[in-house]
């Protein structure tokens, strides 16, 4: 059954984007949970009693776009909701070319950043999804299907 | 591959003296195109940087729909899908014909709207763009790896107003309609024989027969009907398929039009096309039906496609 994500839960979110990425958004969107750990943001323009109802009679495989990974403390935005939301972000991580050639590739930088935590991944201004700082790597989040080879 | 006696036959009926160029069209390879992802990036921007690397133009930005880009660099296999831009979902490749049934429908913002055969999703992601994210879209397909296909396009184009839906399309409108749960607008862009797609895939040629042709009219007949029922009251519905073969096309909607209380809506779209034909076969359409449109693959060196655009008035 759909899980709607109430008010205090959204807000918490919206607090956890602002503090892990610098991204300060109006979530004026639904945040569906899907599976265990994953969220989903819908934004059209159903009421949560309709959605309700399309999910009882419908076979529903997803609801709108896959936001974020989301199991205490960790919250991970997906790699295309880094894309649309990451051009607002403050906390940001720039990769030359040849560091930006190898996380497409799908692999952990040794990058030296002194930081911790969840970032938003830049190249000029192609934003490259998130990645896990841990002061001497990144770790990589990039999908299979979207590295290039 | 060359085309079965039957189908050369009946393409001369529809053509004349023209199937010759027709046929020398289907021979010629296809020119590569892509739309312009605008939910991601602008099109000034992809096109500054797709400028760097290839040739290109777009050949509708004077009809108001800048985002189709013809590519005019020789490309090599698959290069397209392989690029920065399009695995960051600043660009679906889709072949230029198939960019009009979206712009038939016009979905705003404020739209609900049923893609009922929405897989591999070039239509879907189309109309969550010109919908600016907002608004509803249900895309629905049946087959499960035709699903997955979907899901990946919606995602990699950043699509956020979408509910996806797995059901055979028949059974998704009844229980939609059920429910009371109507719609603005519908896309029926219907599975078809691809006639209109042999410049891409030959093979289409082998699979061709009439058999196909009669059960998929049968099917595209019962596609619509059920998709009318779960239109609103002055909602529009767009009927399309990538053939060109009259059972599959204006039999469809001279049907639709004989069994509901729907009208053909005249529409422009910014490529040429041609009246659908009133009568195939000795069987005689209605007048209405002169206001489908049929693009050849010969008129605007693209695929063959076919659109009808219905107004359900009560």
């Amino acid at each position: 059954m759909i899980e709607i994500l109430k008010r205090n839960k959204r807000k918490e979110i919206e607090n956890l984007l602002e503090k892990d990425y610098g991204i300060k958004i109006p979530f004026k969107y639904h945040l569906i949970k899907a599976g265990k750990d994953k969220i989903r943001m819908f934004t059209g323009n159903l009421s949560a009693q309709d959605l309700k109802i399309l999910d009882k009679i419908l076979t529903i495989d997803t609801f709108g776009l896959y936001f974020a990974f989301f199991k205490t403390p960790e919250f991970r935005l997906s790699f295309d909701s880094a894309i649309l939301f990451g051009q607002k972000a403050k906390n940001v991580i720039d990769l030359n070319v040849s560091e930006a050639r190898k996380w497409l590739q799908g692999q952990d930088l040794d990058k030296i950043t002194g930081f911790r935590g969840y970032f938003i991944i830049r190249n000029g201004l192609d934003i490259l999804g998130c990645g896990k700082a841990t002061e001497k790597k990144i770790l990589n989040f990039v999908p299979k299907e979207r590295r290039i080879l | 591959m060359e085309p079965k006696q039957l189908f050369t036959e009946r393409i001369k009926t529809l053509l004349g003296s023209e199937s010759d160029l027709f046929f020398k069209y289907t021979k010629k390879p296809l020119r590569r195109s892509i739309r312009a992802n605008t939910i991601k990036l602008s099109i000034i921007e992809l096109k500054k940087r797709l400028e760097k690397r290839w040739k290109i133009e777009q050949p509708l930005k004077s009809k108001n729909f800048p985002e189709a880009i013809v590519l005019k660099s020789k490309l090599l296999p698959g290069e397209l899908g392989k690029s920065l831009e399009h695995k960051l979902g600043y660009y679906y490749v889709q072949e230029l014909s198939s960019m009009m049934p979206p712009l038939a429908l016009d979905p705003k913002s404020q739209d609900i709207v049923l893609d009922c055969c929405a897989a591999p999703g070039s239509k879907t992601t189309e109309m969550a763009m010109l919908m600016k994210n907002q608004g509803t879209i249900i895309a629905n397909d049946v087959r499960i790896d035709r699903l997955k296909a979907l899901v990946s396009n919606l995602e990699r184009c950043g699509i956020m107003n979408t509910i996806v839906t797995r059901m055979n399309a028949l059974v998704l409108c009844k229980k939609l309609a059920r429910s009371g749960f109507f719609f603005d607008k519908i896309l029926v862009d219907a599975p078809c024989s691809g006639e209109g797609t042999i410049r891409d895939d030959p093979l289409t040629l082998k699979m061709w027969n009439i058999n196909m042709i009669k059960r998929l009219s049968a099917l595209q007949k019962k596609l619509i009907s059920n998709a009318i029922e779960c239109l609103k009251p002055q909602g529009t519905l767009v009927y399309s398929t990538c053939t060109l073969t009259p059972e599959e096309n204006e039999s469809v909607i001279d049907y639709a039009l004989k069994n509901f209380d729907v009208k053909i809506e005249k529409i422009k779209l910014p490529l040429k096309t041609r009246p659908g034909i009133t009568e195939w076969q000795g069987q005689k359409f209605d007048e209405q039906i002169k206001n489908c449109h049929r693009i050849w693959p010969q008129d605007n060196d693209t695929e063959g496609f076919f659109i009808a655009k219905l107004r359900k008035i009560r």
